[in-house]
């Protein structure tokens, strides 16, 4: 039986929301990866703050925010395995995906458009790589950690992750290559 | 790596999603007020919500506890060996409903008393409804023996419905009472929810469920996990308890509309198994080895036997998290065998410590369970350990009853091949036979496991049928091949398994042949078997399967269709699409509970009948013999 009281309920509420509207677009992207579309990966964000919060509730969160941000990372990786134990991967909501990232709403409407087509397309190609591989690229770009860190995570050695790093953007960069990638 | 794929890395980076208004309110909403939750509401409906949510508290409050009393639904008398049909009549479909929002701090276990639960902490007591025999379809009566010590006492309950779906989309929250008898007195109740659906899952799926008029089956999902609390009458000290449902089955709806502040059931769900699970987790702190023991156990069942373990659930709570932990290193055995099996699956650092630590565990039946876990694992998470558990001390010697995990064991001796012969224990040759299969092909080994496939119990004989399907060997497939058809229908399950994993296509007749035979359950296994092979000719037969007229058979073969299905096989998605259309319109009820499951790829097979006592139910769906839906063992991680 819980004995918070509601000043503590109220704070407890108000970081939530400050560290939701800080991290909200990694998480939703890291989630959507691991899942393999955006309205998994919406359910799966979902899922997850509302039993960090409950968290919260029962005893102490995780202090600062790359702590919290790491322990978030953490609980959707374990969530979105658990997933993927119990249900088939949902088809690739690609359209999904690249209309998503076009509600992106700073900077000039025609930068921005044609900005928001390339991350469409850039995020249609993550999409399609293997789940391994996706998991390695958005753990690490989206999600910041280190590839020791991920290692750990995904129950993989070092060597393995950065291989399918590797793969994973040499597939990228090839997909990518005919629009002109920087070189 | 980084320097050479900078440009790209940068595409990625800036390539992130950004989450919608109505999606950020969702999450504000659900997670930063978790006491007045709803979803899909609008960030304005919320706050109205909130306030009404406020009001409802302090209405409930000062009028006293919330009467959350699950809402009797009307249940029209069934045919024999029909399933009850239920329609909802909830309070709580009104916009009245929205004002009555208990206080989960404050909601009391519904009939239970003494108002003393584990931890000590005191919990108001309800009166208990009158009891109300409602629906049919679960055993009226199921007779246990506990031993009253060992409280909280948890009992099982398998429940199953019919409901009819209407214009409005609800969500079911199956409860149900139980008490325990004895001699004639009530000793022991309580009730409970189902903890194992999600909200989302329950939504997604009553989505496909309730369409207007139809009626849907809605078992399979119905494990009900409950606390049993001792009464204030007479309690034994140690006797033979009668447990038997108390007030039937019963199924509360919430609507769910946008426009509507109304709480979820499955909200309410939550916070009852929260409150559940805290009692449990506070008796694992007892000095009573028993309680510590009744209570490891009861968490076990929740985070592993439910419908949807969610380890990870009980790993977000930091005090579960201790006191599991803690747990692992009790004094008492069966308490640190039940934390290990809660924690291992999680695969987290804390998961492979305890793991390995049951491995060299002091008492013989624990370091026998970590083996048969490691053994059941079809996944690579546990490599590590494997690996570093091969390179240890552990030995064959070890182990507590049987000898061997095909993981764990890297070769074999001759000793071993002798035990496959000559153990006086069918379950330690059963277990060689298995575990062979995981071992470097060797003529002498595939020489001993034909010879296994002679052996007096049949369970040494499937192993062997299974581990040579992994060994082949010279003269294997023709030996599988002429196994006779008076075998154990398990067996030549098997056998025919192993045949087309060796590349022998005889196995597909044989498969056949037990499809068409009369043993509905060598049917369903045989189908299951299917499900594994990735090749046509096994689609071709599941779909042939799938126009048999015993229902369960035709289920089997969805099911089977849609794992395959789940593992990206063309052929098989093809298949399960055309087939759940045609068999989303069958006559029978649990073949379209099955096309729904596997349209949804949830794998899984809805409840096939009410319960074993249930003869008529069972022989309507086709079953002929016993039931036991005991794993087919064709589930390899590494099958084709």
């Amino acid at each position: 039986v819980t004995t918070d009281g509601p000043r503590r309920r109220n704070e407890q509420g108000d970081r939530l929301a400050e560290l939701y509207r800080e991290l909200k677009d990694e998480l939703l992207t890291v989630a959507a990866h691991l899942t393999g579309s955006r309205a998994s990966g919406e359910d799966l964000l979902q899922d997850v703050l509302v039993a960090f919060a409950r968290r919260g509730a029962a005893a102490r969160p995780p202090e600062g925010r790359d702590d919290a941000r790491r322990y978030l990372v953490t609980s959707l990786v374990h969530r979105a395995r658990d997933l993927a134990r119990r249900r088939a991967p949902p088809a690739n909501d690609e359209t999904a995906i690249a209309s998503a990232t076009s509600d992106s709403a700073d900077g000039d409407p025609i930068r921005r458009s044609s900005l928001n087509e390339e991350a469409g397309r850039v995020n249609a190609l993550v999409l399609a790589l293997p789940d391994e591989q996706r998991a390695v690229v958005t753990l690490h770009l989206h999600a910041g950690l280190a590839f020791r860190e991920v290692a750990d995570l995904l129950s993989i050695s070092i060597n393995t992750a950065t291989s399918r790093y590797r793969y994973a953007l040499l597939a990228l960069k090839r997909q990518l290559a005919p629009r002109g990638v920087p070189k | 790596v980084n320097e050479e794929y900078d440009d790209v890395e940068a595409l990625v980076r800036a390539a992130k999603l950004t989450t919608t208004r109505e999606f950020d309110a969702r999450v504000l909403a659900e997670a930063g007020a978790p006491r007045a939750r709803w979803s899909h509401a609008p960030r304005w409906a919320a706050g109205i919500a909130a306030a009404v949510a406020l009001a409802g508290a302090l209405t409930a409050a000062a009028a006293g506890w919330f009467d959350h009393r699950p809402v009797r639904p009307a249940v029209t008398s069934p045919a024999p060996g029909e399933p009850p049909t239920v329609e909802l009549h909830s309070n709580r479909l009104d916009d009245a409903s929205a004002t009555r929002v208990p206080d989960p701090a404050r909601t009391p276990i519904e009939g239970t008393r003494p108002a003393v639960a584990a931890g000590g902490t005191e919990l108001e007591v309800e009166e208990e409804p009158e009891p109300t025999t409602i629906g049919t379809g679960i055993p009226s009566n199921v007779d246990a023996r506990a031993t009253v010590r060992e409280a909280p006492i948890v009992a099982r309950v398998r429940i199953h419905g019919v409901v009819k779906g209407g214009k409005e989309h609800h969500e079911l929250l199956p409860q149900g009472t139980i008490e325990a008898l004895y001699k004639g007195d009530a000793a022991l109740v309580g009730r409970g929810v189902t903890i194992h659906r999600k909200r989302s899952d329950v939504r997604k799926s009553f989505l496909s469920w309730a369409r207007e008029g139809e009626e849907s089956l809605v078992s399979g999902a119905g494990t009900i996990v409950m606390p049993l609390m001792p009464t204030n009458v007479g309690i034994p000290e140690q006797g033979d308890l009668h447990l038997r449902i108390a007030f039937g089955e019963r199924f509360s709806g919430t609507l769910v509309r946008s426009d509507l502040p109304v709480r979820p059931a499955s909200s309410i769900e939550e916070e009852m198994v929260g409150m559940l699970r805290d009692d449990l987790v506070a008796s694992l702190s007892a000095t009573d080895a028993a309680v510590r023991r009744s209570s490891i156990e009861a968490l076990r069942w929740w985070s592993g036997e439910s419908f949807h373990p969610d380890v990870d659930e009980l790993w977000g709570d930091e005090l579960t998290a201790r006191a599991l932990l803690a747990a692992g290193r009790d004094d008492d055995p069966r308490v640190r065998l039940n934390a290990g099996w809660i924690v291992t699956p999680a695969a987290g650092e804390a998961g492979r410590e305890l793991l390995q630590d049951l491995l060299f565990d002091s008492d013989p039946m624990n370091r026998q369970s970590a083996v048969t876990f490691l053994r059941n694992q079809g996944n690579s998470r546990f490599l590590d350990t494997i690996e570093s558990v091969r390179d240890s001390k552990w030995d064959e010697s070890l182990s507590g009853t049987s000898p061997l995990s095909a993981k764990l064991v890297r070769n074999h001796s001759d000793e071993t091949l002798r035990n496959l012969k000559e153990h006086g224990q069918a379950a330690v040759r059963a277990d060689i036979a298995w575990a062979l299969g995981g071992t470097k092909p060797a003529p002498a080994t595939s020489a001993a496991l034909l010879a296994a496939l002679d052996d007096p119990d049949f369970e040494v004989r499937r192993g062997a049928a299974r581990s040579l399907g992994r060994l082949g060997g010279d003269g294997v497939t023709d030996r599988l091949d002429g196994i006779p058809n008076t075998e154990d229908p398990r067996v030549r399950v098997m056998a025919a398994w192993s045949q087309v994993r060796l590349g022998d296509k005889r196995g597909y007749a044989h498969l056949s042949r037990l499809i068409a035979g009369e043993d509905a359950r060598a049917a369903t296994q045989a189908c299951t078997a299917l499900g594994r092979i990735a090749k046509r000719d096994a689609v071709a037969l599941l779909l042939q399967a799938s126009e048999d007229p015993r229902p369960v058979v035709r289920g089997a073969a969805v099911l089977a269709l849609a794992e395959r299905a789940k593992k990206g096989d063309a052929p098989h998605r093809e298949a399960v699409d055309a087939l759940v259309v045609r068999l989303a319109h069958d006559d029978d009820d649990y073949v379209r509970a099955a096309a729904r499951a596997a349209q949804l790829r949830r794998v899984g097979r809805p409840v096939a009948a009410t319960s074993p006592e249930d003869r008529e139910g069972l022989e309507r769906l086709g079953y002929v013999g016993y039931v036991d839906d005991a794993d087919s063992g064709t589930d390899d991680s590494d099958d084709e």
